[in-house]
């Protein structure tokens, strides 16, 4: 089976080239045509000699793949669909989906970095599906370089489909090829990295990232968040939060706090003065989402009054808070909707 | 010994003894280590090789009195921890971090519902809990999809007879009787024969739900595979018990 080229790192490039007897500059001039001139084919490498690009072609596809599909939201949203599990080998039947979000002065797209999800958060779509594997590195960049809008995005955060941070190593690679100047050169303030709290993958996204990072609170009380995040108890909210204190972050980069809004249950004066009390400490903000309903779940959306009002009183108590404007919802495309449960079918029989 | 709860230090690791290491099924392995530190049954703990390198996630199986903690795992073909973790025998060493979580239960009524090693945290309540209030206020009902797939499944039948309940969803047809249709029928009164339903776990629990065999009150503990948690969580919601009565560990 052949590799893909795309989706490497410099490093990678340096022995691929080395181990089929190329000069050593042949890695970044590859990596050039992979990430600034954005190339198709190993063909189109032209200051490669033909016989490297040929010897390149013999282990190596570009990895690259269009998307299979897109749904087009009233708002300009757009939901790309893309094959996946498949890296290098095209023609797999599992998907993810990809949001691309355009604004007046900005322009995201929210990619996803697993197929499905393992964390079974009670409010999201995405754990409904379960979990059927990980996206390569390949595979979260292709979500970019594939769109049809990709000279338009400005930013790009990592909220679609699965814990990006139960995916470690592909997502941290991609962060690196995706800033690298020998890579795409992105500013990593343009790039927001959004978990639901997996302590150890904090650690290492601190340590070697400089993009943004968002965490899912969505309750400050710990028997709360239980019932809505199982991850709360492998990693209660509290560890992240002293992990957050003790990390030296520079004054640049900000940690915000993803803060999904239902009706009756998290919006109350107790819930503020907590969540106060928790970020103490923390430069960071909280960003109100509103809850998009999903099938069979006990859960309700809070109304528009109830989220300004909490709002309020959240920046009452200094805490610098914003509302989510939902986008794409009309589409599936809003957050906690991306799902591909319908295309993906079971590798092996249940045991339940 | 450091004392349980969820003060614990994660980062600190103890260099611990194997007792003894057994396969106990296909790719399936129990592991009995010296125990240097107090527990609460449904607690985890980060397992390694060594002190820097990467640790996965476990839940303790052993009752907390024993002088040896037990973890029952899965090996992962080319993972990080297990391929080396499965070869290791008695008198050489792992490191565990100190015990962690929430996933705790009480005294009160409960459903336990597990697939595969996901029974290990229910497996050391059931050794830790007295009798009296296992056989009457405890349920557990484990998913495999084959025979092997229920671990310590005769020492949990033993503890809990009439409260265990195997659901075996493909299951050898050796193990149905003559004439059958390949599937148990569901009786609210006794458990099937040998504690074994041929059928699926959810198949099962809906009709267990229906005819309200629980004890008013119950909470339900589930762990295992997202898949399971997820769709048995959607289910026990759908038949109007409360969200803040369902308590789901997933192994990631």
């Amino acid at each position: 089976m052949k590799l893909p080229l795309f989706g490497t790192t410099l490093p990678q490039l340096e022995e691929i080239a080395e181990s089929m007897g190329l000069p050593p500059f042949t890695a970044r001039q590859i990596a050039n045509w992979l990430y600034r001139k954005n190339v198709r084919s190993i063909d189109a490498m032209t200051n490669l000699s033909l016989a490297s690009r040929d010897r390149l072609a013999s282990d190596y596809v570009m990895g690259l793949e269009d998307p299979a599909k897109v749904s087009a939201s009233t708002d300009g949203t757009r939901k790309y669909l893309y094959r996946a599990g498949s890296a290098g080998n095209p023609g797999g039947s599992r998907f993810v989906e990809a949001a691309y979000i355009p604004e007046a002065n900005r322009s995201t797209l929210c990619l996803s970095t697993q197929i499905g999800c393992k964390m079974g958060c009670l409010f999201c779509m995405t754990g409904k599906q379960g979990f059927q594997g990980q996206l390569s590195a390949t595979e979260i960049l292709n979500q970019f370089a594939s769109l049809p809008e990709k000279n338009s995005v400005t930013n790009l955060v990592y909220m679609g489909m699965g814990e990006p941070l139960d995916n470690l190593d592909p997502v941290m690679q991609s962060l690196e090829i995706l800033s690298a100047d020998w890579g795409y050169g992105m500013s990593p303030a343009r790039i927001t990295v959004s978990t639901i709290g997996i302590v150890p993958g904090i650690q290492r996204f601190l340590s070697e990232s400089g993009a943004h990072l968002a965490v899912s609170m969505h309750s400050p009380f710990e028997e709360e968040r239980r019932r809505l995040m199982p991850v709360q108890h492998v990693y209660p909210l509290r560890e992240v939060l002293e992990l957050l204190r003790s990390s030296d972050m520079p004054r640049q980069r900000r940690v915000s706090f993803e803060y999904i809004v239902f009706g009756g249950l998290n919006h109350s004066p107790a819930h503020v003065k907590e969540i106060a009390r928790l970020l103490a400490g923390i430069r960071s903000r909280v960003n109100l989402i509103r809850f998009h309903t999903i099938p069979d779940t006990p859960l309700l959306p809070a109304t528009d009054e109830q989220m300004i009002i909490f709002q309020n009183r959240l920046k009452a108590k200094g805490i610098l808070t914003t509302i989510r404007k939902s986008r794409g919802e009309d589409i599936l495309a809003a957050c906690g909707l991306l799902s591909t449960r319908e295309l993906t079918s079971p590798a092996v029989a249940a045991d339940y | 010994m450091s004392t349980p709860g969820h003060e614990s230090d994660r980062t600190r690791r103890h260099h611990v003894r194997i007792v003894e290491q057994e396969q106990i099924s296909d790719g399936v392995y129990y592991l009995r280590v010296e125990r240097p530190f107090d527990f609460l049954p449904g607690q985890c703990i980060a397992m390694a090789m060594s002190q820097i390198s990467p640790a996965r996630y476990y839940s303790l199986a052993s009752d907390p009195a024993d002088t040896e903690i037990g973890i029952l795992y899965d090996l992962v073909p080319g993972g990080a921890l297990t391929p080396h973790l499965s070869r290791l025998r008695s008198g050489e060493s792992v490191w565990l971090s100190d015990p962690f979580g929430t996933f705790v239960d009480d005294e009160g009524p409960a459903v336990w519902i597990a697939t595969g090693t996901g029974v290990a945290p229910f497996l050391s309540r059931a050794r830790s809990l007295a009798g009296d209030i296992l056989r009457s206020r405890k349920w557990l009902i484990h998913g495999g999809r084959t025979n092997d797939r229920f671990y310590f499944g005769q020492e949990l039948a033993r503890r809990m007879p009439d409260r265990f309940l195997r659901c075996c969803s493909q299951c050898e047809p050796s193990l149905l009787p003559a004439g059958s249709t390949g599937r148990d029928e569901f009786d609210p009164i006794k458990l099937p024969e040998a504690g074994l339903y041929r059928g699926r776990l959810t198949v099962w629990l809906t009709q267990a739900l229906a005819a309200r065999i629980f004890e008013e009150g119950s909470r339900f503990l589930l762990c295992g595979s997202a898949g399971m948690v997820v769709n048995v969580r959607d289910m026990l919601i759908a038949a109007g018990i409360p969200f803040d009565r369902i308590l789901s560990e997933i192994y990631f």
